[in-house]
């Protein structure tokens, strides 16, 4: 099959490049669904002796478990189904002397390898970058673990929330005058977006030196680098940064306030004053109110000293009209405001919509088929897009093992049988 | 990198707080963070001559990021079909707050805004937080975080649209912030939603315990909803009566009173610092964690050792450690190389070492206004 496009151009911009992917559940998951969506042809090594945790657990069935103490009746899909797109399947039980040389010929001729296990497991089953390396030289080899490959917390056991609370991100999350927010799932998604863009500079520099390499990354640290104005605030000053809530520390009013209807989680819209020009913008959009004349929220150094009573005021006008309504009448005025978007909001956007945002895209098992979000980028000569619905365990066994590897099929079937490619 | 900012200077030079305390357009932390590692050139893009310029650094760059509203970005020439005719190799990346087309792409948002509409924002604060603010509204990503996660996504398309010009040269990316959010940070919501109608708000937005505990000296994270982790947190916290509960011991029977166990491990950790749970839990092998204040992340021995922290030089700032190695590689570890650019400090580098302007003709370009 020729991925190129009739102009003999590549379709997508990794087109081409091979990746052995031992990545699994999000951090790794998100991260190589971003190599397969960029057109990298992924090779996911699974063992139906060690599951991808994700290929059984949703995300949402998880949520009803915890809170309601049962299985939703409303099981939500998801897992695999969405982070296995555009991805293949291989199946490798690593336990095996033989899967191991077998996975090694595969990466003989790939380009990249990508991995989140704790450190070292890789390394005991004989598949580090120390042998890696020698049987591809032009290898890149990206491994990303909780607190990094090295360093005295390196064995920590750390799941998304556990490595966001470490790295200091969710200390600095919150309300000035609340506990600290728990950052969650979306972190996995935060460090694996740097993996994809890690690996694919490094991917960039091998192309054109023939030299591949070992990254080491640390989500902690991923998280960390995000707040790097404030990690300065320490280091030049001596100051432990505080949380911050919804405010801004130069412009106000920048806050989220009440709106009209009726949601379980509140109804809210969002605005960000930059400048005195803006503000006036506002009072004028607002009908010019008595309030809004007082001299002290006239610039900006008044309006950040009041903001108390700023948003108490704002919060008024605001809470009994359509965010939605509202967005629009302060847009025209040239006011950054937007609605709190819940799912809905968003899978009805116009925007979205109009930028073809989503993908429909076949569900593998049921028949049935869903919408799933499209990668946030419009690239005008090898546009990324969901081409193939998550891979069943080992669908592609005989296209690596026999066409790439060139064994014969009894071959195949005999390693099968034996537990090796199972 | 070459940093391309107005005369007037980026407006991240006019946010606080500053290096010492002492404001002045070249101490803002954030500037000096988020342009670690650039040249910087002043140019006022509005004038012809100072377009011009511009175009004179295109003509032999591989890249060209821009966040100009759309607008202005065809008004000045800046657009992708204005470009792509006279710089064929050039990758041009727009970075919008909802990208170049569609209904609202002239629409105005700040990373408050952005985070809200396309992000997660519905969902936070959840636990503790919820539980003691419930009126509250909801809260956006610390800092300049939501920025940031939008810049990841920006570079890694970037990264890839390098790989792939050998063959087929430049192109434009249109990069929507709010899709960005959406792509990270509401992806599971979105997910739940679309195959199963449902989601988490604010007050659903938690683990049915452990998400956030206070403890002696701050909070610790516990995370032990499957039965081994569980019976690690017996174990961690000494076997307590209620704990031992036959009906803790099923991942239901523990959700359907989470309240009562995240009342009885506030009661255990109230007295005991976060660091002795956090090291006792790990020998374990215990998912337990603290929620770290900054000082304590820089201070911490493993980012020691891991030398996150890298020395670098202000000119006017003067030393300090920069968070900027976050990752190791064999071959190219991040690296302090300069500080962030003063305003046109390399002004003449560039417009008189690589445009080869003369000294007098830069003076004319700044006499009138253009640099």
């Amino acid at each position: 099959m020729t991925n190129d496009q009739p102009n003999g151009l590549p379709r997508r911009p990794l087109e081409g490049v091979r990746i052995v992917d031992f990545t699994h559940v999000l951090v790794g998951g998100y991260c190589s669904l971003m190599w397969s969506t960029l057109g990298a042809e992924c090779i996911k090594i699974e063992s139906s002796a060690r599951r991808d945790p994700v290929r059984t657990r949703s995300g949402r069935a998880a949520a009803q478990d915890r809170t309601q103490g049962q299985m939703s009746v409303r099981r939500a899909r998801g897992g695999l189904d969405e982070f296995g797109l555009n991805k293949r399947s291989i199946t490798l039980n690593l336990r095996e002397p033989r899967a191991i040389e077998l996975a090694k010929r595969v990466v003989a001729v790939s380009d990249m390898v990508g991995e989140n296990f704790r450190p070292g497991v890789l390394e005991r089953r004989g598949l580090g970058w120390e042998v890696l390396r020698e049987v591809n030289p032009g290898l890149v080899y990206i491994s990303m673990s909780a607190g990094g490959g090295f360093g005295p917390d390196r064995e920590d056991a750390g799941y998304a929330s556990v490595f966001a609370a470490m790295s200091g991100f969710s200390s600095m999350w919150g309300y000035e005058d609340g506990p600290p927010v728990l950052f969650r799932l979306p972190s996995d998604m935060c460090a694996g977006a740097m993996g994809a863009f890690v690996s694919i500079a490094a991917l960039v520099r091998a192309r054109r030196t023939g030299k591949g390499q070992h990254i080491d990354l640390a989500n902690r640290e991923t998280l960390a680098s995000y707040l790097g104005d404030a990690f300065l605030d320490y280091s030049y000053n001596g100051r432990v940064p505080a949380r911050r809530g919804n405010r801004h520390p130069a412009w106000a009013p920048h806050g989220v306030y009440p709106s009209a209807g009726e949601h379980e989680g509140g109804r809210w819209i969002t605005i960000a004053i930059t400048s005195d020009e803006e503000w006036r913008a506002l009072v004028a959009a607002m009908g010019a109110p008595e309030w809004a004349g007082d001299p002290r929220f006239e610039r900006v150094e008044g309006r950040l000293t009041n903001q108390d009573e700023l948003d108490r005021r704002i919060g008024e006008w605001t809470a009994d009209q359509d965010g939605f309504e509202l967005m629009e009448r302060l847009q025209a005025v040239g006011v950054a405001a937007t609605p709190v978007g819940y799912p809905e909001d968003v899978a009805a956007s116009p925007q979205l919509e109009a930028r073809g945002a989503w993908r429909e895209v076949a569900l593998p098992q049921d028949g049935g088929v869903t919408r799933w979000f499209s990668p946030p980028w419009r690239f005008s000569k090898t546009p990324t897009d969901i081409l193939e619905p998550a891979p069943e365990m080992g669908e592609a066994n005989h296209y690596v093992f026999c066409e790439l590897l060139g064994m014969d099929e009894d071959e195949v079937e005999q390693l099968s049988a034996e537990g090796v490619i199972a | 990198m070459i940093k391309v900012e107005d005369p007037e200077g980026d407006p991240a030079r006019a946010v606080p707080p500053y290096a010492g305390d002492i404001e002045d357009r070249e101490r803002s932390l954030a500037f000096m963070h988020f342009n670690t590692n650039k040249l910087g050139v002043s140019l006022d893009i509005e004038s012809e001559q100072g377009r011009e310029l511009l175009f004179e650094l295109l003509a032999d760059a591989d890249v060209f990021i821009e966040d100009l509203p759309p607008a202005d970005a065809e008004r000045l020439g800046l657009d992708h079909a204005s470009l792509e005719q006279r710089f064929p190799q050039l990758i041009v990346a727009a970075i919008t707050p909802f990208g170049s087309t569609g209904p609202q792409r002239d629409y105005r948002a700040e990373d408050l805004n952005i985070y809200m509409y396309g992000g997660d924002g519905f969902t936070n604060p959840g636990a503790l937080a919820y539980d003691t603010h419930p009126d509250r509204e909801p809260v956006k990503l610390p800092y300049a975080s939501g920025e940031a996660i939008s810049g990841t996504s920006a570079a890694l398309a970037i990264a890839a649209a390098l790989f792939v010009q050998p063959l087929v040269g430049g192109q434009f990316i249109d990069l929507s912030r709010q899709e960005a959010h959406v792509s990270v940070m509401h992806r599971f919501q979105m997910r739940s939603y679309l195959t199963g109608g449902i989601y988490e708000t604010r007050p659903t937005n938690k683990h049915a315990y452990g998400d956030c505990v206070p403890c002696a000296d701050g909070y610790i994270v516990v995370y032990a909803a499957q039965n081994h982790h569980w019976r690690m947190l017996v174990e961690l916290m000494g076997e307590p009566e209620w704990a031992l509960d036959p009906e803790f011991e099923t991942q239901a029977g523990r959700a359907a009173r989470g309240d009562e166990i995240q009342r009885g491990m506030e009661q255990w950790a109230k007295d005991i610092p976060g660091e002795e749970i956090y090291r006792a839990a790990q020998r374990l092998g215990a998912p337990i964690g603290r929620f770290l204040n900054l000082d304590e992340v820089s201070t911490s021995e493993h980012e020691r050792a891991r030398g996150f922290f890298v020395d670098g030089y202000h000119p006017i700032a003067g030393p300090a450690e920069y968070p900027i190695q976050l990752f190791r590689a064999t071959e190219d570890s991040p690296q302090f190389r300069r500080a962030a650019p003063l305003l046109g400090e390399h002004n003449r580098e560039v417009i008189c070492g690589r445009l080869g302007r003369t000294a007098r003709q830069l003076d004319v370009l700044r006499q009138s206004g253009v640099v």
